[in-house]
């Protein structure tokens, strides 16, 4: 099977000259459809950076980055925004829900610019809000919702466009761990129904046990445990 | 995108009201500042659109239609013969001074009109234009019974030397910008009324040309063959009038620099909230970027908030203007418009908008998706 995000040789150094910092040194790594990873790291190993350009959010120093089969060219900004679009969802650390719609309005916006419309788009929201239980504060505001209601809403607009690779940045870190946990269990579920990859970057230990693969960044150099 | 645009706008509601308000109140400050420009320049030019002459014959170095010197009445016959011209009509305008039923004395500006009632008033609300042919008759504007005086019909009033002048009519319509109400009389009652002019003395001879005849051609020709005047056609008595007035007083560009004023302040004040907005929502645009939006796509929100704001500033100064152009139609002072004026305005407004918003969209360009996951 062929993987649905492959980076190879990825380094990315941050400032110039004397106050160049190596971030990613060399990291390579391949992921299938399907699998749950989860990305770990101490603070300023390189995880987020790393995590920003597997979602084509940065443009890396060097290295070579293949998105669903198709190179990634960091200079066409389009292609960018379409993989983005298209094949990647977004679950971050704040939910980052737009507070000047209303969870459906959310929802409904990026549906819309995912190419759905009108009964399509309708079934899609619906079944995605009914899905994670948040059907019920369609029309609340998102300063009106719990943590986890915030988070579960953000898990269904990364899911919306059906993506292929769904990426999340510390999803638990502004929940307890009762939220934390029933968000990392949903983001796994869910992610198995879509039949996406899940990768989730964290620092908290305790999700360990949920995914499959495990990866470890330490001074920008990647190292993997894989559980049986 | 249109939604979240708005949405982003209405969020903070009280910011939204009082810029809106504030673009209107600028917009109506340029608008009205124009509309008294375009008022000044009617009323200035009235009187001499209201004669329907081609032609205007007067002293040399006549600076405006309010300041004619005296020109020899026979120069109406002798204008008369020149090829082209099919009709001539002698008019009187000086100066008088009006003495009020409480002893208080007003400077009045007389037109003394002849038989075919050239320059004479076009609109009566009571009398008729004839009447003032009968001995020691004026007819006055309604704008300024009150600054005159007058009550009704058929009331005397004392003018310079003593002379008498009796209300035979009431018309409406004429302003002037000289503050110095217009007093319609007969040319031979004009006399009196002005001493400075003797009985063989004409301000203008108005022209009429035969049908067809340009009035350009007519009136150099006339130049040519009439001693001692300058001919200009109607448009360039008008011009004369208003630039004698509108530049050389220095009032024009007055009111045109504020009305510039007002537009690019509202520009400034557009634009210095859209980028608050802007700056505000630098974290929502990059959660839309990272989401798959594109670039063009924010820049597009960005530039319709900018064009929202404007539009909304020139609704509401439009509607303040309107019902100033209505509140102040019955006044010497109107406010005027015309469309292609206010079409102008509204597009200059809109394109200072528009630049208004360029440091938001440079904003908007230097984005970086990438900052979602530093929140």
């Amino acid at each position: 099977m062929n993987p649905v995000l492959e980076c190879t040789q990825i380094r990315h150094t941050f400032g110039r000259g004397e106050l160049a910092e190596d971030v990613l040194r060399g990291v390579s790594v391949a992921f299938d459809a399907g699998e749950t990873c989860l990305l770990m790291g101490p603070s300023g190993s390189g995880k987020t950076t790393l995590l920003s350009i597997l979602g084509c959010l940065l443009t890396p120093t060097g290295g070579r980055l293949v998105v669903n089969g198709e190179v990634v060219d960091p200079k066409s900004k389009n292609r960018l925004s379409r993989l983005r679009r298209e094949k990647i969802g977004f679950v971050f650390q704040h939910a980052q829900l737009l507070p000047v719609l209303t969870v459906r309005e959310n929802l409904d916006v990026v549906a819309r610019n995912g190419g759905l419309s009108g009964r399509s788009l309708r079934l899609r929201v619906d079944g995605l809000l009914e899905r994670l239980g948040i059907a019920a504060v369609r029309a609340k505001w998102p300063d009106q919702l719990s943590g986890g209601q915030r988070q579960r809403a953000a898990v269904a607009r990364a899911l919306l466009n059906r993506p292929t690779i769904l990426l999340a940045d510390e999803p638990t870190a502004s929940l307890d761990w009762e939220h934390g946990e029933a968000t990392v269990r949903l983001l796994v579920e869910q992610a198995k129904q879509e039949g996406a990859l899940l990768l989730v970057v964290t620092h908290d230990t305790r999700m360990l046990p949920y995914f499959r693969r495990h990866l470890h960044i330490r001074r920008g150099v990647l190292h993997e445990d894989r559980t049986p | 995108m249109q939604l979240v645009a708005v949405r982003i706008l209405l969020y903070k509601k009280a910011r939204f009201a009082f810029t809106t308000l504030g673009l209107g109140m600028l917009f109506l400050l340029s608008v009205a500042q124009v509309g008294l420009l375009i008022g000044w320049i009617n009323t200035i030019t009235n009187v001499i659109r209201h004669t329907d002459a081609d032609i205007w014959l007067m002293s040399e170095n006549n600076v405006s239609w309010d300041y004619g010197a005296a020109i020899p009445r026979h120069r109406i016959y002798q204008a008369r013969n020149v090829e082209g011209v099919a009709q001539t009509e002698g008019v009187f305008v000086g100066w008088s001074s009006w003495k009020k039923p409480n002893g208080q004395r007003i400077n009045v500006q007389i037109i003394g009109i002849d038989r075919n009632l050239v320059g004479g008033p076009w609109a009566m609300r009571e009398g008729r234009v004839e009447d003032v042919f009968l001995p020691d008759s004026v007819i006055v504007d309604e704008l300024f019974l009150n600054e005159l005086g007058v009550t009704r019909l058929g009331e005397t009033f004392e003018l310079r030397n003593a002379s008498t002048a009796k209300v035979r009519g009431i018309c409406r319509e004429v302003r002037t910008f000289t503050a110095s109400p217009y007093v319609f009389t007969s040319m031979k009652n004009a006399m009196t009324y002005d001493s400075s002019f003797h009985d063989d003395d004409a301000t203008y001879v108005l022209v009429r040309c035969v049908p067809g005849a340009d009035p350009d051609r007519v009136a150099r020709a006339i130049a040519a063959q009439v001693p001692g005047i300058e001919a200009l056609t109607t448009r360039a008595m008008m011009v004369r009038s208003v630039v004698f007035w509108m530049v050389g007083t220095g009032m024009g560009l007055l009111v045109l620099t504020t009305a510039v004023l007002g537009v690019v302040v509202g520009a400034v004040v557009g634009g210095q909230t859209l980028f608050n907005i802007t700056q505000e929502s630098l974290g929502h645009y990059a959660t839309l970027l990272a989401l798959g939006f594109t670039r063009r796509q924010i820049l597009a929100c960005v530039l319709w908030q900018g064009m929202a704001l404007s539009a909304l500033g020139v609704l509401l100064g439009g509607f303040a203007f309107h019902q100033l152009a209505r509140a102040s139609a019955s006044t010497p002072a109107p406010l005027e418009m015309t469309a292609t004026v206010f079409a102008a305005l509204v597009a200059v407004s809109v394109v200072c908008s528009l630049l208004g918003s360029f440091l938001s969209v440079r904003t908007v360009l230097r984005i970086d998706p990438a900052v979602v996951f530093r929140v």
